[in-house]
């Protein structure tokens, strides 16, 4: 099939006559083939995440959530390559950060750093954008609030109530959009992820918490 | 360099330095709050460089800084931490706290040290933040300590003479103030590289406006 946006997706740093830049809407199809994730403030104190885990029975099932550090917790959606790589960088500069500033990386500053190095993969000849989008998860050091952002797959991160990647994602978030409040009770959070990823899917039957890794972060 | 707590100091050859040298800093901390002063004279050798240095700084609104040692290293630590913590707060949508403002200039301090290059000072980072008052001092090799109460510089055994007998916890603002002064007046006193007025600041968790102390001599 021709594909009228040839040839301007020889190179990641090329732009189309549209302003599109077009090997990074490439990976963010790709990050659309991962399994999903989401993310959801419940209330100041408590975060959930959850990330789609349903593989070949053959193979050992792989830990969604990873833990960056205290109290923080990243999940990638997307080529899992891409995602290794980025769960190993955000450890470095979380214990970068503790090295030289004596204190804890914040979300936010993480999700900088992390949007920086991404942003740079779509500027820089020679290199492809990253194939994963990111959620991050934690508490503000100051106020003790917890903590959401996503960061894209062509580096731009912002802080969010909710959110999804990786598969079903447009309509994971279409629902959160409606469904979203702040203050519901733990297990009724649960239910309704379970129900919104179940149904953005088309599966016929509702997933569980075995198919959907489910953790519930609390500031204490 | 002429200040004996100076883990280099058997290694210096006093002479083959002929920067600014010479004071006397302290900081302590009381019920509310840490005050920091220091003198204004700095010496090259026996000559007396200046009546009017500036040994004090204010890093942010909260955070304050006393120097001691090299005057051009200080300096440019001063001017390098002003800016690295308006950089952390833009990035973090929160303020440093002194211990990121100590650990940074640990960092930054310890890897000149290991270079063969190291920052030729002694200091006292002090200030308030969302965990109250700190004092921190910060030897030339990188090394950082917290402390109650703390004197730098040439003058630094006879300062803290002083407050060794006489501090105390929760002591009321006047009253460290008071203390502060003349544990470094026993310092202009008795040090020749120590004198010629009094600088401070005064950082108190009541009130965001920092005091400021300022005693000709």
């Amino acid at each position: 099939m021709y594909d009228s946006r040839a040839p301007y997706d020889k190179s990641a740093a090329m732009w189309s006559p549209d302003g599109e830049l077009v090997q990074l809407s490439y990976a963010r199809k790709a990050s659309e083939r991962g399994a999903a994730a989401v993310g959801m403030i419940i209330d100041k104190k408590t975060i959930l995440l959850a990330g789609e885990t349903l593989f070949d029975p053959l193979v050992v099932r792989p830990d969604k959530i990873q833990e960056i550090d205290e109290k923080l917790f990243l999940v990638a959606s997307g080529l899992s390559t891409d995602s290794n790589l980025l769960i190993g960088q955000s450890r470095i500069l979380a214990q970068q950060h503790r090295l030289i500033y004596g204190e804890k990386i914040s979300v936010r500053a993480l999700a900088q750093r992390l949007g920086d190095l991404m942003a740079r993969h779509t500027i820089q000849g020679g290199l492809r954008p990253f194939g994963t989008a990111l959620l991050l998860a934690g508490f503000n050091p100051v106020t003790n609030d917890a903590e959401l952002f996503f960061v894209d797959n062509g580096g731009s991160y912002f802080a969010v109530n909710a959110y999804a990647a990786g598969s079903g994602n447009e309509r994971v978030i279409e629902s959160l959009r409606k469904e979203y409040k702040v203050g519901q009770p733990i297990e009724n959070a649960k239910k309704l992820i379970l129900q919104i990823v179940s149904s953005a899917l088309g599966k016929k039957e509702t997933l569980t918490e075995k198919d959907l890794e489910i953790r519930i972060l609390t500031v204490e | 360099m002429n200040f004996p707590t100076n883990p280099l100091y058997d290694n210096i050859n006093q002479n083959q330095i002929q920067g600014l040298k010479g004071t006397t800093g302290l900081a302590l901390k009381f019920a509310d709050g840490v005050i920091l002063v220091a003198d204004r004279r700095a010496s090259m050798g026996t000559f007396v460089a200046s009546k009017q240095a500036k040994k004090v700084h204010k890093l942010n609104e909260y955070t304050g800084m006393g120097i001691a040692g090299l005057v051009s290293d200080a300096q440019a630590l001063v001017d390098l931490m002003r800016s690295e913590l308006r950089l952390y707060h833009l990035e973090n949508n929160f303020p440093p706290t002194i211990k990121v403002a100590s650990s940074l200039l640990s960092t930054i301090m310890h890897g000149g040290y290991r270079r063969y290059q190291p920052w030729w000072v002694q200091l006292l980072v002090v200030g308030v933040d969302r965990r109250g008052a700190h004092v921190y001092t910060l030897g030339p090799d990188g090394s950082v300590s917290t402390e109650d109460y703390f004197a730098i510089g040439s003058g630094t055994l006879l300062a803290m003479g002083l407050l060794e007998n006489s501090w105390k916890e929760n002591l009321p603002q006047d009253k460290a103030k008071e203390l502060a002064i003349s544990a470094l007046k026993v310092a202009i006193g008795r040090d020749s590289a120590t004198g010629n007025g009094i600088d401070g600041l005064i950082y108190s968790i009541k009130t965001p406006e920092v005091e400021e102390i300022n005693i000709d001599l």
